[in-house]
């Protein structure tokens, strides 16, 4: 029984340019992939590649153009309102952002509590609740009376992390939850979601551009570029990319001893193509150092090579 | 009905009285506009202007509309301390109802404005599609028109008096406040603490009124002081072309028409209510302009 199944998901946003002009901006471009109960799904890329729209499709926070994502059995993207809400018990979100994430003019405790009252929670029970919650990330009961403000980051997002785990969720979208906290605060938090993620058996879909942060936590490992999937491999077997992209982010992770590093040239060459205007055949060609005259007419499409790995190169054999 | 209820359940055990809030930010609107001299300045000039209108009837030396026949264009005296006017009456009485009509009037002229552009605005901006559209067009054909012109024509075919002057003035001034408050429900609608309220069952309702509606209402709160003062001007100066205040209402600006025509023989006939109208114009300027400082103190531009 898979807990989440995307296929074929798509999202195109209309920029207009000037009067008459409109290009179609293709942000995620046909993903699909599966997510069993208790497992985690790294999804990394660069930045714009459309991992974090593909994170929001996931909770319908917007609209897909086209696709399905097949959440406990129910196709989230079509249903309607009322099951949505319901559905969205067990799905939750957290963002990079953590202090806009917390509503300035509330406490946090008011915001943790928010998800309990929704749902019905009696108000006796909420208080005692919210304290259990701040407990469980690691924060002081007492702090729910302060404001976002006076809270540092890493606090921050642990009250972010405690209201996504109020309704006790099956799933959570981890939007680069650690990007925007300092190094020395990072370990911890990645530490707390692994921690929370064994006791109550979670499901992540950890959505980073660091393939450290990722490799850590996750099962499995996507790696998408302009709004497609290039290969799903097991976190384990990452050394062991076959896709050229891939490899190339694995190699810009900086290994732990600075007299391994082979080189410091950059990994991958240039700035990703426009995803309004993706280049012909695999998007990838542009920059790949493997590339042939089949790569620039023909888009590879992703099929498996062993158990568990997909690629979608034409150079993989 | 909804809007009740969701600002019932918004109200937790974890919610903290906006100036329980404020103490222990330590750094508060409150504390930032206090340091504010001018700002203070205003803030007492219009508690005192507002006390004088409250206690009107214990203020005032005589009856604002007596006319005493025998007293025209009287000089300052024990009865008058500051003279009568063309009538006889009480220039000082007149003043002193007057801040209560003048006052009155803007402030419910306001409170219309408010109740017209604060759910527009909200509307347009959060439902976004046909119903922005609709709304912002509207707005657009309103502002086409210079304002006061509108309003006066618009008092002008309803017939002169001071509730068509507030009911004009409603219709024309709304327009400015949708559209600042559009533009911040569209900035503040795109944040992650209103993504994650929706991923987290809050309502629409839920939604506006705990999230959207107190992250814009600082700066109405400054516009709307600023435009106390606009207001005032507006009515006075309906008033003053005998479309607002009907004699013998005591309003300061229907005060300056009346002295007009002897502006050379007893100038205090329009001074004194010009100098009203002007300390409490500056008296909300300066209080806004303050406020404007101590709720955000990165918001540069004049609003």
């Amino acid at each position: 029984m898979k807990l989440l199944e995307v296929k074929g998901l798509v999202k195109h946003y209309v920029r207009k340019r000037g009067l008459a002009r409109r290009e179609t901006i293709r942000a995620v471009d046909g993903v699909s992939f599966s997510l069993a109960p208790g497992e985690t799904l790294g999804l990394v890329g660069e930045s714009g590649c459309g991992k974090s729209t593909l994170g929001r499709l996931i909770l319908r926070l917007e609209e897909p153009t086209a696709g399905e994502v097949i959440f406990e059995g129910v196709n989230i993207a079509t249903c309607g309102e009322k099951e949505l809400r319901e559905r969205r018990r067990h799905l939750q979100i957290v963002f990079q952002d953590a202090y806009s994430s917390l509503n300035p003019r509330r406490t946090v405790g008011a915001s943790v509590e928010e998800p309990l009252a929704n749902f019905g929670v009696p108000r006796s029970e909420r208080r005692e609740q919210v304290r259990e919650l701040l407990q469980l990330v690691g924060l002081n009961p007492e702090e729910a009376a302060k404001y976002p403000h006076e809270l540092s980051g890493g606090q921050r997002q642990r009250v972010n992390l405690a209201r996504a785990l109020a309704l006790q969720p099956k799933l959570i979208v981890c939007d680069e939850p650690v990007s925007s906290l300092d190094v020395s605060i990072r370990a911890q938090i990645l530490k707390l979601f692994r921690e929370l993620k064994e006791r109550f058996r979670l499901s992540y879909l950890f959505i980073s551009h660091d393939l450290a942060a990722v490799s850590c936590l996750a099962d499995r490992v996507a790696v998408m570029y302009l709004g497609k999937i290039m290969e799903i491999l097991p976190a384990e077997a990452l050394s062991q990319a076959r896709h050229p992209y891939t490899r190339a982010l694995w190699r810009s992770v900086l290994p732990p001893d600075p007299r391994n590093r082979a080189t410091l040239e950059p990994a991958v060459k240039g700035e990703p193509p426009d995803p309004a205007n993706p280049p012909s055949g695999c998007r990838f060609h542009p920059r790949c150092p493997q590339a042939q005259e089949l790569c620039r007419w023909e888009e590879p499409v992703l099929r498996e090579i062993k158990g568990g790995h997909l690629v979608a190169c034409h150079m993989v054999v | 009905m909804g809007l009740v209820r969701e600002a019932e359940r918004g109200a937790g055990c974890w919610e903290r009285a906006a100036g329980e809030g404020a103490a222990v930010r330590g750094d508060s609107a409150w504390a930032r506009l206090k340091r504010d001299r001018l700002a203070l300045a205003g803030l007492v000039m219009l508690s005192i202007v507002v006390a004088v209108a409250v206690l009107a009837p214990y203020l005032a030396p005589n009856d604002p509309v007596k006319v005493d026949l025998q007293h025209r264009l009287a000089p300052p005296s024990a009865q008058y301390p500051l003279g009568t006017d063309h009538l006889g009456r009480c220039i000082l009485s007149r003043l002193i109802y007057g801040a209560r009509v003048s006052l009155g009037t803007a402030a419910l002229a306001l409170t219309a404005v408010l109740l017209l552009g604060l759910p527009l605005g909200i509307l347009a901006g959060y439902c976004g599609g046909w119903v922005d559209n609709l709304i912002m067009r509207l707005v657009d054909i309103l502002l086409a028109f210079p304002g006061l012109v509108l309003a006066l024509v618009i008092a002008g075919t309803l017939g002169p008096g001071l509730l068509n002057v507030m009911l004009a003035l409603a219709l024309v001034w709304w327009v400015g406040y949708a559209r600042v408050i559009r533009g911040m429900v569209l900035a503040v609608k795109e944040k992650e603490f209103v993504l994650a309220a929706r991923a987290c069952g809050t309502s629409r309702w839920g939604i506006i009124i705990r999230h959207i509606l107190p992250n814009v209402l600082s700066p109405v709160i400054v516009l709307a002081t600023l435009d106390m003062g606009k207001l005032i001007l507006a009515i006075s100066g309906l008033s003053f072309l005998g479309l607002g205040a009907q004699p013998p209402t005591p309003e300061w600006g229907a005060m300056l028409n009346d002295g007009r025509p002897y502006l050379q023989v007893a100038p205090q006939l329009t001074l004194y209510p010009g100098l009203c109208i002007m300390t409490v114009v500056l008296a909300f300027n300066l209080l806004g302009d303050g406020l404007r400082d101590a709720l955000d103190p990165r918001l540069t531009t004049r609003l």
